[in-house]
């Protein structure tokens, strides 16, 4: 029973102690879901980047009201969603980050998915403060430049992250390299 | 003696993160065409010296997620904070000396512990624009050159305390001469990195990507600066790039 008791103790104790660390262990090193930042859906939801573990996921970060580069992403995604082989539909999941969260409500991300039709079983669109937006696009290495008007020079990728949130690879967002993504992803 | 010299560094880590205010300004970036407009700059305000080894210490102290041996490799580099002698020791670091070896996620981390935030590109390079005797330097003989022969000097294998030189019209210190600083936004420099292409912007890879074209080619050490950030990672750690922080004017209520 002493026994007993001291082993429950020191269970306890380690973890106590141990917690912090063992939590920040359980993600990869290379993690970007190390960010911790916290998202809102295009449903009005509240998530943490790192609930997008578990999946691979597609990411872009683009604006609702982009009329260049933005649509195209968009189409290219939409293109390798649809060629994925049935038992990978599971196991990828496509993310769109606003660059312009002040114009980009949850409602707004919300028409634009449905007009788009973006399944939202498989498409999260997120919009969150500027300074999370920032962070993210330094940890994913991607470059924009807001202007007056509302809107944004950006780098036209696609970020492929895995299961752990490892950058897997990047690819420019054309629909001639929906294949070769693709192929990548099912690797 | 030994209090002395305690008094002596105490005096000037506390005098280190003193802050001036910056007068906003305009400032035309580089990268716009000579009809764009004049990008405006609030009135801000900045360190007036580069963040030190010590500070930076101090924050590691008590932020550990930031210390070394903590720091989860989406962070830093592996070079990162290698100068030190270990997560907690300086070594034979001056702790006057302006801290280096960080990534611009701790940079971000470190002003946002002290309730900053790194300053934009448009307000680093506005501040960088002074002379010592007025706002824009660029108006005066010699100042362009005096800023690009320190860029063309290696930097020295140790790093000399801050404050050294004399400030310059704001009042701040060392914007140029000692290191090079990490800004908010440095990932807004819209080139491509690659070196034949480091001047002109593929528009095809950029949403927008039509407005660039630079405006002043006799600022060169100004194109330097555009080229070396735009060549930076968050997550690079160099020897000879450090920070210091902003914050925006506080407005005053009443009267």
């Amino acid at each position: 029973m002493k026994v007993w008791s001291k082993v429950v103790a020191l269970g306890f104790l380690l973890a106590l102690t141990a917690q912090p660390e063992g939590r920040a262990k359980e993600l990869s090193e290379a993690s970007i879901y190390h960010l911790d930042s916290e998202w809102i859906t295009q449903d009005k939801a509240t998530i943490n980047i790192k609930d997008l573990k578990g999946k691979k996921q597609v990411v872009s970060l683009i604006y609702t009201h982009c009329m260049h580069t933005c649509p195209t992403i968009v189409a290219t995604m939409q293109e390798i969603q649809k060629t994925l082989p049935v038992e990978y539909q599971d196991k990828v999941g496509f993310v769109l980050i606003s660059l312009t969260p002040g114009s980009d409500t949850p409602e707004v991300l919300k028409s634009f998915a449905e007009r788009r039709k973006l399944d939202p079983e498989y498409w999260t669109l997120l919009t969150g403060t500027p300074r999370d937006v920032r962070t993210l696009a330094m940890a994913m290495n991607i470059k924009y430049k807001k202007s007056d008007d509302n809107e944004v020079a950006h780098s036209n990728l696609m970020t492929v992250l895995d299961e752990e949130g490892r950058i897997l690879f990047q690819q420019v967002g054309n629909i001639d390299k929906a294949n070769e993504t693709l192929t990548r992803i099912i690797k | 003696m030994l209090t002395l010299t305690l008094i002596t560094v105490s005096l000037a880590l506390s005098g280190a993160s003193e802050t001036v205010l910056i007068q906003g300004g305009e400032y035309r970036p580089l990268y716009m065409s000579k009809d764009s407009p004049m990008q405006i700059v609030d009135s801000f305000e900045l360190d007036k010296y580069p963040v030190t080894n010590g500070q930076f210490l101090s924050f590691v102290n008590e932020h550990t997620a930031w210390q070394r041996s903590n720091i989860a490799s989406v962070f830093a580099e592996e070079d990162y904070l290698k100068h030190w002698d270990n997560d907690t020791s300086l070594g034979k670091i001056s702790a006057n000396s302006p801290v280096t070896n960080v990534s611009w996620f701790a940079a971000d981390a470190y002003c946002q512990a002290q309730g900053k935030r790194l300053p934009k590109v448009s307000e680093w390079e506005l501040a960088a624009l002074a002379s010592e005797t007025q706002p824009n330097g660029s108006l005066e003989n010699g100042y362009k050159q005096k800023i690009l022969t320190w860029y063309s000097r290696p930097s020295p294998a140790v790093l000399p305390d801050i404050g050294l030189e004399s400030s310059n019209y704001w009042g701040v210190h060392d914007m140029h001469g000692l290191v090079w600083e990490w800004t908010e936004d440095f990932n807004s420099t819209l080139v491509t990195g690659e070196s034949r292409e480091d001047s002109t912007i593929d528009t095809k890879l950029f949403c927008a990507g039509g407005a660039s074209g630079a405006v002043d080619p006799g600022d060169y050490a100004a194109f330097m600066r555009y080229g070396f950030r735009s060549s930076l990672e968050a997550k690079f750690t160099l020897s000879n790039l450090g920070f210091r922080c902003a914050s925006d004017v506080k407005i005053q209520s009443g009267e």
